[in-house]
């Protein structure tokens, strides 16, 4: 077999990594200033403790390995997203504690497997939070910056349902409209504010990558199909829906998590598959586990088998071709 | 009538430069030329050593030819190292004229020829298949053999700076037709047609041919060969336009095959063009009649996607239609990869090579197997499209000869 020396002698202008983040970080900070408006201040005092947790692991692992001191984009990419899933009245050092365990799986996922996917981290520090912290994690307040003062440790807020905690009752009365729900004025994470912003981040993101667009559109799909077939309240139908796909942070996933290196298989056809299957996993989540927030979750649990669903595509398009060529002979 | 549906996966619009002439290149004043029959062979130089246009070299046991592209005199014998052909006789040349492009007009033959006489003529004359460096006449035989209903004259390729089969087609086009038809009655084809890259194009949609050409697009890789397949239940082959021009140019005048159209581009070149080389001129030749002014630069032979890099004092032989030709910068490092899945979208294969590299490295068997890296075409797409600069096409190259050496044991 004849082996090709150095080929390709010319390259495609692909988008570099550093140029993908920097589209990445434009996108969350369209997100930040919504999240801002409704959040308030501490929303920033928040970010800036997770990202200088984040940066004091990075540099601390490059002193100890002796390497040159660096702080990566992956890592500061997970901390500000670790921060947007908790709720603007969170615990002032909760979601630097989610980094820190964030980072200390990376390293020992490192260490044990050569490997750490950045989005399994991402989730995993999510879980710990959501699993540990359930009381301060899911407490969720109606938005408004009176009596969350930006630096205190704790804040005392009336608790709010989210939208999908709302469609547990049999009938959904809450006070947000269906314009709450799109421009964000509404309980939840800090990040998940805004279906129509966190749709344009994807607009955006897509514009200028296309890598997860498939998985977003897949899980959205399979959540709508889910909510109209099987409807919580049937009888707001529509309202429903909404609730359905625009809470419990799919959206925010959609729009960020999925950008976030190694989060969905490389191919289209897996990438499809993923999204598929974890919108579905994620109204599973909903229904049986007491948790609303299922997408993290959900995406947690699929990341392994990101490889399998490539491998599965491939599987599949040559049983295709195989089948399609039956019978046609070349010489 | 076959229609072909858009295909390939990066988009590669092919540059042609605006002289798509068949050129002579001034003769050199030294050549190697190698002497590769593929089996046992007799050489049978004159014993005064002084050379004409169509002296000939080597015969092949079966008649095979290799014959002088030169008039001078011959030089020693010695076996050289060639990039491509692996370890070869050669016999220096110290030239005093070298051979012009072939005519480009065509004569009725006297009478039909047989099968036989067809085969015969692409022995003597010494023809190999530009496309896959196979003897003519063996392939004939070949797909004579197999029982091909269809003939295709491959015409296309769809590396950036390779244009000589696009050339030949225009300038000899008659010549290719007519070859093609003999191969047909060679072989038994019922039907013949011509592929080519790109889209559509006066330049080759007006030629006087009967004919079809069929323009596969400008989307690499072209994959001419499957998608025939695809298109069409009938067993198929394909050759290449020049040795069809040259099997054409064997019947009609008794002329042997002297050398190959060969394009030679790339940016750094004044003027990108297509000569006329015969076996054995060094490279370099060839390149400084294009007008570089580069004091070191890379050469690389069958295209910038798909080629091998080589020195340019390679003496020119079968199977090299297509130089690319680059500055000679160094290559930047590679970055880690970062999972944006370019590389497997791209394949044409449908594999995935970045797990493919990963796996090898990692030394896991099973994994590997999982993946087929022996499907692996080596196209070089991924390697094109990866952000990180990876070179993905070696990495999948390298497991598939690991795994064809598996098999083996
Ligand atoms: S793996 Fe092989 S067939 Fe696939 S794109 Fe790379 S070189 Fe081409
Ligand atoms: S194209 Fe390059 S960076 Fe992208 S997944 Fe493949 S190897 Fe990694």
């Amino acid at each position: 077999m004849k082996l090709y020396s150095h080929a390709p002698f010319v390259r495609g202008g692909e988008r570099t990594p550093r140029a993908r983040m920097s589209f990445l970080f434009a996108a969350l900070t369209g997100i930040g200033v919504l999240s801002l408006y409704y959040n308030g201040p501490r929303l920033l005092v928040l970010t800036a403790i997770s990202l200088c947790m984040a940066a004091a692991f990075d540099l601390l692992v490059c002193l100890l390995a002796g390497q040159r001191l660096r702080v990566t984009s992956e890592s500061m990419l997970q901390a500000v997203l670790l921060t947007l899933f908790c709720p603007a009245t969170v615990h002032l050092l909760l979601p630097a504690v989610g980094v820190a365990v964030m980072m200390i799986l990376k390293q020992l996922l490192r260490m044990f497997f050569r490997q750490a996917p950045h989005i399994s981290c991402l989730c995993a520090g999510w879980c710990f939070l959501a699993f540990c912290f359930p009381a301060n994690f899911f407490t969720y307040a109606k938005p408004g910056v009176e009596g969350w003062p930006p630096i205190a440790m704790t804040v005392a807020v009336e608790k709010v349902a989210s939208p999908t905690e709302l469609l547990r009752g049999d009938a959904i009365a809450s006070d947000f409209s269906v314009i709450d729900v799109l421009l964000g004025n509404l309980a939840g994470p800090m990040g998940a504010c805004g279906a129509v912003v966190l749709i344009a981040c994807i607009a955006f993101l897509c514009f200028h990558y296309r890598t997860a667009l498939r998985t977003a559109v897949g899980a959205v799909l399979a959540v709508t199909v889910c909510a109209l077939l099987f409807p919580r309240v049937p009888q707001e139908l529509l309202l429903s829906v909404l609730f359905e796909v625009c809470g419990g942070s799919l959206l925010l996933c959609a729009a960020f998590a999925l950008q976030v290196p190694g989060a969905v298989p490389l191919t289209h056809g897996g990438q499809w598959m993923l999204g598929i299957v974890w919108g579905l996993l994620t109204v599973v989540g909903r229904r049986v586990l007491p948790i609303e927030q299922a997408a993290p979750l959900a995406l947690l649990l699929l990341t392994p088998f990101n490889f399998g669903f490539d491998l599965l595509r491939g599987q599949l398009l040559r049983g295709w071709r195989k089948f399609r060529l039956l019978g046609r002979k070349s010489v | 009538m076959l229609f072909f549906q858009k295909q390939g996966i990066v988009s590669i619009p092919q540059e042609l430069p605006r002289d798509l002439t068949v050129r002579a290149l001034p003769a050199p004043q030294t050549a190697t030329l190698p002497l590769r029959v593929g089996g046992q062979a007799r050489f049978c130089a004159p014993a005064d050593r002084q050379l004409s246009l169509g002296t000939r070299l080597v015969a092949g046991e079966d008649g095979f030819g290799i014959y002088s592209p030169f008039d001078g005199m011959l030089g020693d014998l010695s076996r050289i190292r060639h990039p491509l052909l692996g370890e070869v006789p050669a016999a220096a040349v110290l030239v005093d004229a070298c051979v012009q492009p072939p005519t480009a007009q065509t004569v009725a033959l006297e009478q039909k020829p047989t099968e036989q006489e067809i085969v015969n003529a692409a022995r003597v004359c010494g023809i190999i298949d530009e496309t896959d460096g196979m003897r003519l006449d063996e392939k004939l035989l070949a797909l004579r053999k197999k029982g091909v209903a269809l003939l295709v004259g491959d015409a296309c390729e769809d590396q950036p700076g390779c244009f000589a089969a696009l050339c030949v087609l225009r300038q000899y086009g008659a010549q290719a037709e007519l070859g093609l038809q003999l191969a047909c009655l060679a072989t038994g084809a019922q039907q013949g047609f011509f592929v080519r890259f790109g889209d559509a194009d006066e330049r080759f949609d007006t030629l006087p041919l009967q004919t079809q050409v069929h323009a596969l697009g400008c989307q690499y890789p072209a994959l001419p060969e499957r998608r025939v397949q695809q298109e069409s239940k009938q067993p198929f082959g394909s050759i290449g336009v020049q040795a069809l021009a040259a099997l054409y140019r064997a019947l009609a005048f008794r002329e042997p095959q002297l050398g190959l159209a060969v394009s030679i581009g790339g940016e750094i070149l004044d003027m990108p063009r297509c000569y006329f080389v015969p076996f054995g001129t060094a490279l370099s030749h060839a390149v400084q009649a294009c007008g570089i002014h580069y004091p070191s630069y890379t050469c690389v032979s069958g295209g910038a996607l798909r080629g091998t890099k080589v020195s340019d004092a390679m003496p020119m032989s079968i199977g090299v239609t297509g130089v690319y030709v680059q500055e000679n910068a160094p290559e930047p490092a590679a970055k880690p990869c970062f999972g944006c899945g370019a590389c497997a979208n791209v394949c044409p294969q449908n594999l995935l090579p970045i797990h493919i590299m990963k796996s090898r490295r990692r030394g896991h068997k099973m994994k590997l197997k999982l993946l087929h890296p022996e499907d692996c075409i080596g196209c070089g797409a991924c390697s094109y499209v990866c952000p990180s600069g990876i070179d993905l096409t070696r990495f999948v190259r390298l497991a598939a000869q690991d795994a064809a050496k598996e098999a083996v044991r």
